[in-house]
């Protein structure tokens, strides 16, 4: 399936997202008799041609499963081979929200990098508009140049090998005829230099919107000047930051629930000191006892004073506290004291033994800082109104 | 003869057939045109939106007046000055820039407000003074010129402390406008200054999430449920272009979707891409009245009104025949809500409607609502990797040599839970239960646990 179309139905050749967990996700040219090999099993794609997009299916020995995903541009971005750093989620969709990219719009992308941008906006322009990228590393522009044919987008985007800052933007490959773009991607590390490159290909009957994509804020003083120089309006810098939560589910500890179990302990550790003082009498006796034969004997004595193993005794005290044990243990054998939250068992979350509340908690590390934005914007070319 | 006059009967035949009308035209923002709901930015940062009228003069107050003809016609993207008799200027015209207004960026070295004192003594001009001056015809720039010059320790200030002065005078003083489109971000704003409980507190940067996320195009069939005044829909309007349709399902009578009649769409594009769907429908639809496609020699017998009637008929039942199919044949792209339905029990029941490996986007105020919506999607394997995800926008003051983070902005924004719709296999679950249990020694076979 290209990123353009919505089919249901997988067919041969099309690019599937083999959906392992969230990170990990890989992207599969569907063949006849190629197989892709997981640590989940193996899965032929003969048996993936034919299924429905969305369906789980099993390995070959049934025990592992894989969902067959289609691509999105969002998708793309967790999945695509990193060739440079990318322009995640939030920040992608917020430029193009920003940019006001849509059906229709004419883009100018520099440098394409990984690409997960240009699949972004390659969903908003539609067939009625077009996207000119350029890149001037040559191994990613050629990869680049092959992602965006073979995932149907060619005839929308127009990749360029080039470096826009010293050689700036006019006619791109693969594009005859005016580009006009009303929309500007500058994700460089000097925009500054291409800034100044940009007015030619620039529509001038409409507002050009601008977004320079800086690490540092000293790009971004830079790319300030010059948007002030070139006559670009409403400059505005803005960061955005994203954080990623999940559901969980939290345990309800209550009090009244620890005051009772911390009665259970002291009742317990009060019947186990009265066997251990019942022990150690017993055993203080025998000491003295043995006291003329093997001083080696002590070792065991103490050793078996602190050993859990009950001693058959006949004092009262010990009678009653034994009785409270055994009714306690009556239900259950294996009791081991009073347990409300399943201390030192294996606990499922959500356990319906157990009271939960839902709780959410945030991923382990999260993107701080991506990059600042840089907004601008280009008024149309100032023409005496000609209706006074 | 005839053939004309029945040529001229075909066309308006063809006029008459809502199916047959091109819309694109409506989606081109970038001339002021007649009739238009328009934003007119002004210096104080406020903003009044009004429709444009040929004819009519628009008071902006103390800002002044203008003459709507005065704009028509004119691209967006000016920001007009008004002078005597109400002339406009247009006065950011400096596609070739002077660099005459070039900020500083440095103080120097001895520069401070040491000797600075900051009272109303300093001001030699008193109000009534000033409204004199603005009754003589003098122009904002020159009443921000007398200001200045009254101001007794103005020279005193700092470079930075000047410019800021002078910025908060032209807020006040300047006769100046901007004329905006509205798109939903500027709806997002007509909201939040009205009433932002009435699109539930979004923020742009969780809308345009939200649309990415849910993988909003030209072409796409999307069930939305947009309890916040049709910012939702207006917005996916927007990236749509006029291809596709969307299903807009309710809980009252009619959707509310009054934020739509800002964004200047017609009647007719609403009609041919918005369905609408109660509740009711949705889960027990009745059964939908047959109807008899008549032939172009049958139309033509009928009256105008007839006609009309017929088509009126004609789109109710393909509008039925469409939105019943879509549900039952879980036919949609994808899911989108914003909603005061109760999420965690109202989306187990939608899910079916959701074509494979499409995206299920939903947005809150709080985070809890979605957290409790997660825990029920995790049990429920139609769903995988249920997310929620938060983002903020943080604005700088981006001026030269004093760029750092604005001091206040506006809490809330939202939250946004994404899962992506999955048929799961029925072995899959149980055995993957088992496999859970062994994972610890067989994390070879163990199949990945759901997320």
């Amino acid at each position: 399936m290209s990123f353009l179309d919505n089919r249901d139905i997988i067919q041969e050749g099309d690019l599937v997202l083999a959906w392992i967990s969230r990170g990990d996700v890989k992207p599969i040219t569907v063949r006849k008799e190629q197989q892709l090999n997981t640590r989940f099993g193996i899965f032929p794609h003969n048996l993936i041609i034919g299924q429905k997009f969305g369906n789980q299916i099993p390995s070959v020995s049934g025990k592992g499963f894989i969902h067959l995903v289609a691509p999105t541009p969002e998708l793309w971005t967790l999945s695509l081979p990193h060739r440079t750093q990318i322009v995640y989620t939030p920040d992608s969709s917020y430029i193009v929200q920003r940019l006001k990219i849509r059906p229709g719009s004419r883009v100018i992308e520099a440098g394409t990098g990984s690409g997960s941008f240009t699949h972004a906006i390659s969903r908003s322009v539609d067939k009625r508009g077009h996207i000119f990228t350029y890149e001037f590393h040559e191994p990613r522009f050629l990869e680049a140049k092959k992602e965006i044919e073979d995932h149907g987008l060619a005839d929308i985007v127009s990749i360029t090998h080039r470096d826009v800052c010293n050689e700036g933007f006019e006619n791109p490959m693969d594009y005859s005829g005016d580009m006009n773009a009303s929309a500007v991607f500058l994700d460089l590390p000097s925009p500054w230099t291409a800034i100044p490159r940009l007015k030619s290909c620039l529509a001038t009957d409409r507002v050009v919107s601008i977004c320079c994509f800086s690490p540092c804020m000293e790009q971004v003083i830079k790319t300030v000047e010059t948007l002030r120089k070139e006559g670009f309006q409403r400059i505005e810098m803005v960061e955005i930051s994203s954080k990623r939560w999940e559901g969980h589910r939290n345990m309800v500890r209550n009090l009244d629930d620890a005051l009772q179990r911390l009665k259970d302990v002291k009742e317990r550790r009060l019947y186990g000191l009265e066997i251990r003082k019942e022990k150690n009498d017993a055993a203080k006796k025998r000491k003295i006892e043995d006291s003329v034969g093997n001083a080696s004997h002590r070792d065991s004595a103490v050793e078996s004073s602190v050993s859990p193993v009950a001693t058959p005794s006949e004092t009262t005290s010990e009678a009653v506290l034994l009785e409270s044990v055994k009714h306690n243990s009556s239900q259950n054998s294996s009791y081991k004291g009073y347990n409300p939250w399943g201390r030192g068992l294996r606990i499922r979350e959500g356990d319906p033994n157990y009271e939960w509340r839902s709780v959410s908690r945030m991923e382990a590390e999260i993107k701080s800082h991506t990059s600042y934005l840089t907004f601008a914007i280009l008024p149309p070319k100032f023409e005496l109104p000609n209706n006074e | 003869m005839t053939s004309t006059r029945q040529q001229k009967q075909l066309q308006s035949l063809q006029q008459q057939d809502p199916e047959s009308i091109d819309y694109s035209h409506e989606f081109d923002q970038t001339h002021i045109k007649p009739g238009q709901y328009v934003m007119i930015r002004l210096p104080s940062e406020n903003f009044r939106v009004l429709q444009l009228h040929p004819g009519q003069t628009v008071n902006l107050g103390k800002f002044g007046s203008f003459k709507v003809d005065d704009i028509l016609n004119h691209p967006y993207g000016y920001t007009y000055e008004i002078g005597a008799d109400n002339k406009l200027s247009i006065v950011n015209h400096n596609y070739e820039l002077d660099n005459q207004d070039e900020p500083v960026s440095e103080l120097a070295p001895h520069e401070n407000n040491r000797e600075l004192v900051d009272d109303s003594s300093v001001q030699g001009l008193s109000m009534a003074e000033i409204e004199e001056l603005k009754k003589g015809g003098l122009s904002g720039k020159q009443i921000i010129e007398k200001v200045k010059t009254s101001h007794s320790s103005f020279d005193k200030k700092t470079a930075f402390s000047k410019e800021k002065y002078l910025k908060r005078k032209q807020q006040k003083f300047l006769n100046q406008f901007t004329p905006e489109p509205i798109g939903s971000a500027e709806l997002i704003d007509i909201y939040l200054d009205k009433d932002a409980s009435r699109i539930q507190n979004m923020s742009e940067e969780s809308l345009a999430l939200m649309l990415s996320l849910a993988n909003v195009r030209p072409g796409g069939t999307y069930l939305v449920v947009d309890d916040i005044s049709g910012l939702l829909v207006g917005a996916m309007m927007e990236r749509m272009g006029g291809e596709g349709l969307i299903v807009v399902a309710h809980d009252n009578e009619h959707p509310n979707l009054d934020g739509l009649r800002y964004m200047n769409y017609s009647q007719g594009l609403i009609a041919k891409m918005i369905k609408t769907v109660n509740w009711l429908e949705f889960f027990e639809p009745s059964e939908i009245e047959p109807f008899e496609e008549k032939t172009t020699e049958e139309l033509q017998q009928l009256k105008s009104n007839q006609r009309g009637q017929y088509y009126r008929r004609r789109t109710r039942y393909n509008d039925s025949v469409t939105v019943q199919n879509l549900i039952s044949n879980s036919g949609f792209d994808g899911l989108l809500v914003a909603t005061g339905l109760h999420l965690a029990s109202l989306i187990p029941r939608i899910i079916p409607a959701v074509g494979g490996s499409r995206p299920i986007v939903m947005f809150s105020e709080t985070k809890e609502l979605l957290t409790e919506t997660t825990l029920v999607l995790h049990k429920d394997f139609r769903v995988i990797s249920p997310t929620i995800l938060e983002t903020r926008l943080r604005k700088y003051q981006t001026l030269p040599g004093r760029m750092h983070p604005h001091m206040t902005s506006r809490g809330g924004g939202g939250y946004v839970l994404w899962g992506i719709r999955v048929f799961p296999d029925e072995n899959a679950n149980a055995v993957g239960k088992v496999h859970r249990k062994r994972k610890a020694t067989d994390s070879g076979t163990s199949t990945p646990a759901e997320e």
